[in-house]
């Protein structure tokens, strides 16, 4: 409902600019998508053929299944165990669970295609560590373990999806009072039937958000299914787009048609969660406070730490000590025992001889902090005019803010190709392009930041800036701003740390100037330089979390300020 | 010899880019010089290309995109040939022939390109830049120092030779003390479960491979050798990873990264096949539009020389130039049997052999 | 003054506001009074410009601020308004807070400071000025509130239930603090509320709501005394309502409007003692329930009408449970007025 009648105001131009911004990063692409999946490739016309061709043969229709199988089982995984996980460092007095979020935090900040790496080091079926540690202790033919396969991919991408829901979830149950489930108790009812009945389900939509997310990730990777599926013999439709992009001819037509339904599913899943999660009432803050008691898990305590450890033990400690041992090695072929083989001698290559590992860290530095900054500034703005209603169609724009959440990041980079590798705004080549590229596939995580923190402050501090004489624009700087700093730069974090991962539109838009990180890794693993993979994945984790911590280090001590 | 040579000289220098409409007598003549050299036992002579050298300052740098050689070895003849002609620097882009392609197809459709000498390890792309007018009409001053048979890959002389490299068996030394022979060899039933292998989708040299193994053999290569459980990676050089690593023993993989694990100590080793190493001529090109075409030209004509070459071989590459001699227990190109793929039949059979692969192989 | 003609607020099929007219002159103050979804907050932010009327229009000293076409936004009407939930800025000081108004309107530092602690003094915050709001009291948090919208001296106060999340001494206390303040200043001042009581203190004229529409608008003296409607008789003010039958009661006025009508006295009008004089309606009943509350005896009594009144006696008052009484209703104050 329009609330105020507009009047000529300066303010205005800070409000369309946000909404062109917008339409730039998100329609164009996505229109120039659609529109070449319909073109036909020589002369332009429009046509049905693409999505015939492809969606009629068997062997483009089998990466979809695979896609979908590997999607299902992630996001179940990542539930049911990052569920758990949530609920016994939230809730229960286990001991150690302060240990267990930086854990979580640095599987987080790892891409997944580096962890299928460093699996491959340790589970491949004859050379894996793990393999031929079985092999010495129980001796047979065969380890029993390999990453090569459609279980081993979903174990790998899975184990980097669970922070996702870990955090969600945690998120929700840190705030939940115990008030709910005390009710519960007094009625008589036990730990578990608590825990089940009252607790988890109040947890519902971070559960089903958690499981979304990973599902969308899950079915958009690049990096894990190109090393893993591939020898497995199972395309999945990330791989198949990548077959059909770069392949000669290059057919960018067809890879459109292929690419649609994957938005096509992801918009339809985003529409049953809005349903299930509809009507009912998630109500947990009541902004009483009330009092957080921890559940006693008596003689549960440690084997519950012994459980808790293991997913951040197979996510961050064994590969990244896996990563770690083949960057020291000078020639890894020759192991870690080979006399003389232990060296920095990777380390000081990247960060001092090699100028383009150098450039490259720089680079992602530079380009992910521009596009978190970018995604925060337009993801604000679009936030406040949504949730304060200033313009009517306000649920369009918001619809717009989050539509790249259901574009694959490999579909966004081709949507971006075709819109901006041309006049009238030529990006490509640039590091603009994949600074865009980047605010573009976040956008939607900084939106529902925005708009979730917008909605926990009271519109009446705002009104009453008004009242004192204080334009929109004033009082969006003056009060709003301030009270959302540290939800802000939590924002910026939320899009900072996964555009320093990504490679999947990377990999295509990117140019000899323009390298990042994972460029550069996905490069060397092509080239078999798994010395130089690894150590620019424990260097990129390094500095990554360095980062976070500084961050939180400050954000803290705002939280601590007046509030 | 030295009129004929200030002549030639002369006409290379004025010419650059046009100029061989009167080309065919021309042409042969050079042919004939070119190809005397390379036979006579006397040390072949470079080229003065001061004039050329001196243009090349003025531009500054060249943008060379090539899939000839992984990331380091790259930047080893890059390194090589700013140490010849300082003050020329060398921009590197390496990638797989296929990335290189879409980009550059990319590039051109959107108008421009930085990509000045082109090289990609598959002929089957210079034909359609040829038909659009993307190559620029040149002729290396030294390219009558390479082997006869690759002097003129282009009959149009858009694109030369860049790089020799070869698709043979590769075998780990420690556990395979009898090597398969050939190609046919790695049918036999013991290797099952043992090879690995790249996906001609993701790799040009794999894409050569099948190929030649289809035309060779039939589609009944692939049938069988699907029943020996091939590892199917992406990149011809996943088959040294895995050698190396230990997860599969043998394979048919490149020989230049082999080489270089071997050198390094990793117990691998290359087998050249009775029944024909694949070879793969990569072609060199330099981009019509280039704004650096002086630079590029004088790029492609380092290709051709000693300095070259020796970097070629000292990281674990196959030399272009017959009088240096290749990494030691390699024969030499004139004891080889080798088979390449013409360019004709590329076009038409890689996509075709990705299409079988991927319904033999089900990836 | 402030001319609202024809206000008219719809949300769907709600009506929130029912085409209203109403007048504040220049410093008085105005209550809005009535129950939650009466509409006397919509009116408010209407007023305010944070919502765009429908139909009618808003005026202030004749020039229109709001009309179903055009609205001036808030920030150029020159009207503070406290909020039931203060909206004290947490990230800023008391200071801080007070001074806000006074940069937007880019006054010299120096003024800035005087006129700072002079309000603050007013409000008796003057040590408390470098304190962060969630130091301070709920009490204290809305005088910040009334600091920062006093300060820059608008030409009208607007206050939304500006004391519901106060404890009860604490909302007897500031209802005067409130007063006093408009008393010196000298302000317009319109007041919603749902607590007659405070009305009844603060403001100079009542306007009683219900269902979008004004019932009465009155002083509170004359609203208490002489309600028109049973509606404003019943919320202001405890009443009993008996059917209109002049045959059988007696009024101290017939009615003159037309529609129905009922009888209102208060509980502590009716008698149980035959007073010495005045003409008194006399009617017969039940005691059917008794109560000891100090100041008063709490009678409820069922007449052979079947009707209950209630009556507020003084504590002598001796009647049993079941008793047949006689009850008395002064005829002066049987008052008649609408349904």
């Amino acid at each position: 409902m329009p609330a105020v009648a507009w009047r000529q105001q300066a303010g205005w131009v800070v409000w369309i600019a946000a909404a062109l911004v917008l339409l730039l990063l998100v329609l164009v692409p996505l229109a120039w998508l659609a529109l070449s999946s319909f073109q036909d490739p020589t002369t332009g016309a429009l046509t049905l053929r693409n999505y015939v061709s492809t969606f009629s043969k068997r062997i483009y229709l089998e990466p979809v299944l695979n896609s979908f199988k590997l999607a299902v089982a992630v996001a179940a995984i990542a539930v049911l165990v990052g569920t758990p996980l949530a609920w016994v460092v939230s809730r229960t007095d286990m001991p150690g669970r302060r240990l267990i979020r930086p854990l979580v935090l640095a599987a987080f900040v790892t891409p997944s295609f580096l962890g299928a790496n460093a699996w491959i080091f340790l589970a491949a079926p004859n050379s894996g560590w793990l393999n031929r540690i079985w092999l010495a202790l129980f001796g047979g033919e065969h380890g029993p373990f390999n990453v090569f396969s459609l279980p081993g991919a979903t174990f790998v991408i899975a184990l980097y999806s669970i922070p996702y829901t870990f955090t969600l979830v945690s998120g929700t149950l840190e705030l939940m009072s115990s008030e709910l489930e005390d009710a519960a108790t007094t009625l008589g009812s036990g730990t578990w039937r608590t825990t089940w009945q009252v607790t988890l389900p109040l947890a519902l939509p971070a559960i089903l958000s958690g499981f979304l997310l990973s599902f969308l990730e899950a079915l958009e990777l690049f990096g894990p299914p190109a090393f893993l599926l591939i020898p497995a013999r199972q395309q999945v439709m990330t791989t198949q787009l990548y077959l059909f992009f770069s392949q000669f001819p290059p057919q960018l037509e067809v890879a459109a048609a292929y690419a649609m339904p994957l938005l096509l599913v992801t918009i339809c899943l985003l529409f049953f969660q809005r349903r299930i999660l509809g009507r009912r009432r998630f109500v947990t803050v009541t902004g009483k406070g009330g009092v957080r008691r921890l559940t006693r898990l008596g003689t549960w305590r440690w084997p519950a730490l012994g459980l808790a450890l293991i997913p951040p033990a197979l996510s961050v400690i064994l590969p990244y000590g896996a990563l770690l041992l083949v960057s020291l090695e000078h020639v890894w072929g020759n192991g870690p025992f080979a006399p003389g083989n232990l060296t920095g001698y990777w380390y000081r290559w990247a960060i001092l001889d090699n100028a383009t590992t150098r450039e490259a860290i720089v680079h992602s530095l530079e380009y992910s902090a521009g596009a978190a900054t970018i995604a925060v500034v337009v993801a604000t703005l679009v936030a406040y005019m949504v949730v304060r209603r200033m313009v009517p169609l306000t649920s369009l724009l918001g619809f717009t803010a989050m539509a790249p959440f259901v574009v694959p990041g490999i579909v966004l980079a081709i949507g971006f190709f075709a819109a901006y590798s041309h006049p009238p705004i030529l990006l490509y080549g640039t590091a603009g392009i994949l600074i865009a590229a980047y605010s573009t596939r976040f956008l939607p995580i900084a939106f529902s930041n925005a708009s979730g923190i917008l909605r926990g402050i009271n519109v009446d501090l705002e009104n009453a800036a008004r009242t004192l004489g204080a334009g929109r624009i004033h009082t969006l700087l003056s009060v709003t701003v301030p009270l959302l700093r540290t939800g802000l730069l939590t924002g910026w974090l939320l899009v900072f740390i996964p555009a320093l991962r990504e490679l999947s539109a990377s990999v295509f838009l990117f140019t000899p100037r323009t390298q990042v990180v994972t460029t550069v890794i996905f490069d060397f693993s092509d080239a078999g330089n798994y010395e130089a993979v690894s150590t620019m994945g424990v260097l990129m984790m390094l500095i990554t979390l360095l980062i976070v911590v500084v961050a939180y280090r400050f954000i803290g001590r705002e939280v601590t300020r007046a509030r | 010899m030295e009129e004929r040579v200030s002549r030639r000289d002369f006409v290379r220098l004025a010419g650059g880019a046009t100029a061989f409409a009167a080309g065919g007598g021309l042409g042969a003549f050079l042919e004939a010089c070119g190809g005397s050299a390379s036979q006579a036992p006397s040390k072949p002579v470079e080229k003065d290309v001061t004039k050329l050298y001196a243009a090349a300052r003025k531009e500054g740098s060249v943008t060379w995109w090539t899939a000839h050689y992984e990331q380091s070895a790259a930047e080893t003849m890059a390194a090589a040939f700013k140490k010849k002609y300082p003050g020329v620097d060398v921009t590197l882009l390496r990638q797989t022939a296929q990335v290189l392609y879409t980009r550059l197809q990319n590039d051109l459709k959107a108008g421009q390109t930085e990509c000045d000498v082109f090289a990609s390890t598959d002929e089957g792309h210079y034909p359609p830049l040829k038909k659009a007018g993307a190559l620029t009409t040149f002729t290396p001053p030294d390219v009558d120092l390479l082997p006869k048979d690759f002097q003129s890959l282009d009959p149009d002389h858009q694109y030369y030779l860049g790089a020799i490299g070869f698709v043979l068996i590769n075998y780990r030394t420690d556990k395979v003390p009898t090597p398969p022979k050939s190609w046919k060899d790695l049918l036999d039933p013991q290797w099952k479960g043992k090879i690995t292998t790249g996906h001609p989708g993701f790799s040009g040299y794999v894409g050569n491979w099948v190929l030649a193994m289809i035309d060779k053999y039939s589609d009944s290569y692939l049938r069988d050798l699907e029943k020996n459980s091939p590892k199917i990676n992406r990149s011809v050089n996943d088959t040294v990873t895995d050698i190396v690593q230990g997860e599969r023993q043998v394979g048919a993989g490149p020989d230049n990264f082999s080489l270089a694990k071997k050198a390094q100590g990793n117990p691998i080793d290359i087998q050249f096949p009775t029944d024909d190493a694949i070879l793969i001529g990569g072609p060199v090109g330099i981009m019509k539009g280039s704004q650096r075409p002086n630079a590029a030209q004088l790029f492609v004509n380092f290709m051709y020389s000693k300095e070259y070459s020796e970097a070629l071989v000292s990281t674990s590459n196959y030399p272009l130039r017959a009088d240096i001699k290749p990494v030691a227990g390699t024969p030499t190109l004139d004891k080889i049997k080798w088979h390449r793929n013409k360019v004709d039949r590329l076009i038409t059979g890689v996509p075709e052999a990705i299409q079988k692969w991927r319904e033999i192989m089900g990836v | 003054m402030i001319e609202i003609v024809g206000l008219r607020k719809t949300y769907g099929d709600t009506v929130a506001v029912d085409s209203i007219d109403l007048e504040v002159r220049d410093g008085e103050v105005m209550a809005l009074l009535g129950p939650s979804g009466c509409g006397k907050t919509t009116t408010l932010q209407l007023l305010a410009g944070f919502l765009a009327p429908d139909a009618g229009e808003i005026r202030v000293g004749g020039r229109p601020l709001s009309s179903p076409h055009s609205v001036v936004p808030p920030e150029r009407r020159n009207m503070s308004l406290i909020f039931q939930s203060y909206a004290v800025w947490p990230h800023k000081t008391v200071r801080e807070n007070v001074a806000f108004g006074l940069h937007v309107r880019k006054l010299p530092r120096q003024e800035i400071r005087e006129r700072v602690l002079r309000i603050l003094d007013t409000v008796r915050l003057d040590l408390l000025a470098d304190r962060y709001p969630d130091e301070l009291s709920g009490g204290q948090q809305q005088r910040v509130a009334l600091a920062r919208a006093l300060v820059v001296e608008p030409e009208i106060l607007l206050l939304d239930e500006p004391l519901s999340n106060l404890d009860a001494n604490l909302r007897e206390e500031m209802r005067f603090e409130i007063r006093r303040l408009h008393d010196a200043t000298g302000i317009t001042m319109v007041y919603v509320t749902h607590d007659q009581g405070e009305a009844m203190v603060i403001a100079d004229r009542v306007a009683v709501m219900n269902h979008g529409r004004l019932e009465q608008v009155a002083p509170p003296e004359e609203v208490y005394e002489r309600p028109t409607t049973r509606f404003v008789a019943s919320f202001i003010g405890r009443t009993n309502v008996l059917v209109y039958e002049p045959s059988r009661l007696e009024v101290a006025q017939a009615p003159v409007s037309p529609g129905k009508h009922v009888v209102c006295i208060r509980p502590h009008e009716v008698l149980l003692d035959e007073p010495p004089n005045g003409r008194c309606n006399r009617l017969a009943g039940r005691v059917v329930r008794t109560a000891y509350l100090g100041e008063t005896r709490d009678f409820e009594v069922e007449l052979d009408s079947g009707e209950r009144l209630r009556i507020l006696a003084p504590p002598s008052t001796r009647r049993t449970l079941g008793e047949q009484v006689e009850v008395f209703l002064p005829v002066q104050s049987c008052r008649v007025v609408s349904e």
